[in-house]
């Protein structure tokens, strides 16, 4: 178990809205590899939404457990699980959820500002990933003064400059062209190759087998699971 | 780093949306001048007597006791009370001290009306330590004649030429010389002197001109005359040295009265003053005694003050932190980032208590240039002296820091908890809802703002309505075309021949020497009913010539007033309609009053009453009209003032002529005058003030409610925006989507407007309970600023209501 990222048993949400309640995921049984690029596919309103919230520490399962890097973390206040995310977990979300009040090189950074990493350190890193993610002639503008794209390779650069060790994207090409999406698929592989363990959530099988490992899910059940030729 | 990156996201947010920051701003840097101000002003009031070295040791003592059936309050003591009062172990210093009347103060370089003017013994500086500038406070009063000045009169007599040794001369023909100056004092002290003389002037000038008689003046217990002031030590009780000063006096006053009442059927126990020992720190607020230095402020008002600046303080912040979360949705993206991405908790408390502390800074910054620049128009507008035209000398920046701390923390509590505790996963899939109770408790601040302000408005109408009442409510003389020249008494022996000259000029009507005129405290006298010796009253006491009635304008209720001829009978007094009613002179036969407690006649003094005249009211409409006795004034007494009645429209012309034969006859005198109705309006100046006070709290109030409205409007609008995009494409109309989505915000208004309705009459009575006279308040003071308050929301609410919605249309659209 400690060789997985994140290793989930049974695990069941169900949402309750008064005295309806809506099941959204099914004994869902997943792991993910350290380093390891997997792909959680299916239609709207398969659950991926709710496993990346989980998966994500974002929310509590209703029942199972979740173990991340080999703790147990299901049943964790919010308090703890954000102690966890904070430096292990990245996100790259469908509308790139930028800080409009903050620059490019401000977003990038933002996650850190919560670490108790050096100001050195900070710096460091922020260049680096500015580099890397080719953005650094973009550093003092504003999310409003960028193409799409940018601004999700900015969501991307943020994600990844605390060098997680789990990054998770939920539908990062919604918002983009097929070109875009493209670069953004690449990205993601890149990021992949650097030794973060990827989760892409998609509706997209072309996207999605871009991945090592696929994971179909249904109406909250993962109904398949492998590499692309079994898929 | 975080500090800053807060910072930085707080001024962002601020340049961003500067629409709404800016309504915001201004919304709270107003609230927090007019608190500061009101602050500074309570301030300024509570700290009255408070600058002297270890004030708190100084004390004064006042009279409380019964003269008959009379309760007597005075801020004077009998002369020989400090004497008294010094023998207690605890004493460290003892001072008497009288006010000299208004007088025409001369040097060599100059001249000038001086009304802070005393007299003080040598013990006056050690119990106050005024620092002096020039001269030893321990040795300037060593001669007998000799004068210590403030530092402000120094400059106005001497200019900048030193002042020790010069000479100045007094209009009763006393040279005094200059032994000392000193720091003058602030204003805010009862005890306001520009000269203190020194106290054996008096004593000499006394021995003078009572010779054998002299002693008895100095022991008298019956006449309260001195104001006694004493510094005692740390330990002293206060109990024990009012039960010893009382002992110690009854003793004494016993031994007095024996001999002074020989002959005379008084009963002692019905003439006893005892005297109580306040803190000086107590006399401007505390007490309202009769024959005060200076008139003490009402501490309700004070309170109300007090209560005012800090209900503006709440409901500032409560606004502030209403705009806020208005608009909350645009920080939820922003917020659920920043959880993801590993902010805990504490982090968005202190990122949004930093941004509402650092706005609240601007707020204060943008509120003190505000208070500099219009501090001195604050303070016209409140008729308030606090002794300095700048705002920022004023306040304490220790208290100004710490207030300003504690609305950013009371703004930003509601915003860092209800922000902090946001789930992320739910902001991105949009399901954020409003709390229905954040509505309800928006409503409820929104009816609460309305109904002050409505109620404000209601109080302050009626205050003006009151006032306008006083103003034309008959006072028993007609104060028209009358004005009242200062210093008669400067005339002297001339006095007559000036009279006939002014009475020869046709814009004249009437001349009258007078000694108290109406807004004057007059002397208060005690007298005996001589047919009924059991009865000793209280009744002020004033001194007129034969002309006054008819200058005035007084009205005869029984009998006749004086005549040229009764000047050679002084026994001869007419009283007015109260005093006949208390001593029961229902018929003017054998009306007769013997004059006691005088101490000085040889003989009794018994007068004759001759007239009964309809009240004037000598105080103001607050009270009920005291008894009076007017006396002769007899040949060679001093009369403080000369009435001059001008005909109809001839009143500009008339004073240029008074004004010629005062200067024709007293070239070095100063030509003084006041105009009577002023002298009324003096009469109700704390009421026109609180008046004025009323009415900008009422706009104020006004202010706040408005920006509540919208900070509601606002809310509502976010909170029902999917309504709207819904209404919008069922083709509802504009007009209709709006009145569907502020059915709620307009209950709240009229429970607001409607629980005015109660707390408003309440109050009017509670204030007009203030006044012995008053109108009976109409419908229109409730009605008015109600109909007012719903014409402004409503329009407020569209007006807000319609550019929001556009906006979320326009975002709709997009």
């Amino acid at each position: 178990m400690n060789n997985f990222m994140i290793h989930t048993r049974n695990l069941v949400k169900v949402y309750r809205n008064g005295f309806v309640e809506t099941p959204a995921l099914s004994n869902v049984n997943l792991d993910v590899g350290k380093g390891e690029y997997v792909a959680v596919f299916g239609p709207s309103g398969s659950g991926k939404t709710s496993l990346f919230n989980i998966l994500g520490l974002l929310d509590n399962p209703t029942s199972g457990e979740v173990f991340f890097m080999g703790r147990e973390i299901g049943s964790l206040p919010e308090r703890q699980r954000t102690r966890i995310r904070r430096g292990n977990i990245g996100f790259v979300f469908q509308h790139f959820n930028l800080v409009d009040e903050l620059t490019v090189q401000e977003n990038i950074e933002l996650p850190m500002i919560y670490h108790n990493l050096s100001l050195k350190e900070r710096r460091y890193r922020l260049m680096e990933a500015m580099e890397r993610f080719r953005l650094s002639h973009k550093r003092h503008e504003y999310p409003r003064q960028l193409t799409n794209l940018q601004q999700q390779t900015v969501a991307l650069a943020r994600s990844v400059v605390f060098n997680p060790g789990l990054l998770l994207a939920d539908e990062p090409t919604g918002d983009l062209d097929s070109a875009s999406g493209t670069e953004i698929m690449e990205l993601l592989s890149m990021v992949n190759e650097h030794g973060i363990a990827v989760v892409l959530f998609t509706h997209s099988l072309r996207e999605a087998q871009k991945a090592q490992r696929m994971v179909q899910v249904f109406d909250g059940h993962i109904v398949t699971q492998g590499s692309q030729g079994l898929i | 780093m975080r500090w800053s990156s807060f910072i930085k996201i707080a001024f962002r947010n601020i340049l961003l949306h500067r629409g709404f920051s800016l309504v915001s701003l201004i919304g709270l840097s107003f609230g927090i001048a007019i608190a500061l101000l009101v602050l500074a002003y309570v301030d300024y009031e509570t700290s009255y007597d408070t600058h002297y070295p270890e004030s708190e040791h100084i004390y004064r003592l006042v009279s409380h006791g019964m003269i008959g059936d009379d309760t007597i309050q005075s801020a004077l003591t009998p002369q020989p009370l400090a004497q008294v009062a010094s023998g207690f172990n605890g004493v460290k210093a003892s001072s008497r001290l009288v006010p000299g009347t208004r007088k025409l103060v001369k040097s060599n370089y100059a001249r000038f009306n001086e009304p802070y003017f005393f007299y003080a013994d040598n013990g006056f500086f050690h119990v106050f330590e005024i620092p002096f500038l020039i001269g030893n406070p321990t040795e300037v009063f060593n001669d007998t004649n000799s004068v210590v000045l403030s530092r402000s009169a120094s400059q106005r007599f001497f200019g900048t030429r030193n002042p020790l040794g010069e000479e100045l001369t007094l209009d009763n023909g006393l040279v005094l010389k200059v032994t000392g100056v000193y720091y003058d004092l602030p204003e805010n002290t009862h005890l306001r002197a520009d000269f203190i003389a020194n106290w054996q002037i008096i004593e000499s000038r006394m021995e003078e001109s009572l010779k054998d008689e002299y002693p008895k003046w100095i022991n008298n217990w019956f006449a309260l005359n001195t104001y006694t002031y004493l510094r005692l030590s740390e330990d002293v009780s206060i109990d024990s040295l009012e039960n010893y000063i009382n002992t110690e006096s009854g003793k004494l006053s016993r031994i007095y009265f024996n001999d002074f009442a020989v002959g005379m059927d008084v009963d002692y126990e019905k003439m006893t003053v005892r005297a109580k020992v306040q803190p000086i720190s107590d006399i401007h607020l505390s007490t309202h005694l009769d024959h005060e230095i200076q008139k003490g402020a009402s501490s309700t008002y004070v309170s109300v003050f007090a209560g005012i600046a800090i209900f503006i303080l709440v409901i500032t912040a409560i606004n502030f932190m209403n705009l806020t979360t208005a608009r909350a949705a645009r920080r939820f993206k922003e917020i659920a980032i920043r959880k993801t991405f590993g902010a805990g908790r504490r982090h968005l408390v202190l990122q949004f208590f930093i941004e509402s502390v650092l706005f609240c800074f601007l707020a204060l910054g943008l509120a003190l240039v505000f208070m500099e620049l219009f501090f001195g128009r604050f303070t016209e507008l409140f008729d308030i002296s606090m002794g300095h035209s700048s705002f920022i000398n004023q306040i304490s920046f220790g208290w100004v820091l710490l207030i300003t701390l504690l609305i950013g923390v009371i703004a930003g509590s509601y915003p860092s908890f209800f922000f902090s505790g946001l789930r992320a996963e739910k902001v991105f899939k949009g399901q954020m809802r409003t709390h229905r109770w954040g509505i309800i408790i928006r409503g409820i601040l929104v009816a609460f703002q309305i109904c002050i302000a409505v109620a404000l408005m209601s109080v302050s109408m009626a205050m003006h309505n009151q006032l306008n009442f006083l103003k034309s409510a008959p006072v028993g003389y007609n104060p028209e075309n009358l004005i009242v020249i200062e210093r008669e008494y400067a005339l002297g022996a001339q006095s007559d021949s000036v009279k006939q000259l002014l009475l020869s000029k046709d814009e004249i009507e009437s001349v009258s020497s007078v000694h108290f005129v109406p807004g004057d405290e007059t002397s208060i006298m005690s007298y005996k009913n001589v047919s009924d010796t059991a009865q000793v009253v209280l009744m002020a006491t004033n001194m007129v010539d034969a002309h006054f009635f008819k200058t005035i304008g007084a009205r005869l209720a029984k009998g006749r007033w004086f005549e040229e001829q009764d000047y050679a009978d002084s026994s001869l007094v007419v009283i007015n309609e109260s005093a006949a009613r208390m001593l029961g002179f229902n018929q003017l036969e054998n009306c007769k009053l013997e004059l006691i407690g005088s101490g000085l006649a040889t003989e009794q003094l018994v007068l004759n009453v001759i007239g009964v005249i309809k009240d004037i009211h000598y105080e103001s409409l607050k009270n009920q009209v005291r008894p009076m006795v007017f006396m002769q004034h007899f040949q060679g007494a001093r009369s403080e003032h000369l009435l001059v009645k001008f005909k109809k429209g001839s009143m500009e012309v008339g004073i240029h002529k008074v004004e010629e034969v005062w200067t024709s006859v007293l070239p070095e005198e100063p030509f003084v005058y006041f105009n009577q109705i002023d002298k009324l309006d003096e009469l109700y100046r704390e009421e026109y003030r609180f008046a004025r006070i009323g009415l900008i709290l009422a706009f104020i109030a006004l202010v706040f409610a408005i920006l509540g409205l919208i900070g509601m409007v606002s809310f509502v609008v976010q909170s029902k925006s999917k309504n709207m995009e819904i209404s919008r494409m069922l083709s509802a109309s504009s007009p209709l989507i709006l009145v569907g989505t502020f059915r709620g915000v307009s209950g709240y208004i009229f429970a607001g407007i409607l629980s005015s309705l109660l707390i408003s009459p309440l109050v009017i009575d509670y204030w007009l309970s203030g006044f012995y006279y008053s109108f009976t308040p109409s419908g229109y003071c409730l009605i008015i600023p109600l109909v007012f308050m719903s014409i402004v929301s409503f329009l407020t609410v569209y007006l807000v209501g319609i550019r929001v919605f556009k906006s979320v249309v326009k975002k709709s659209e997009s």
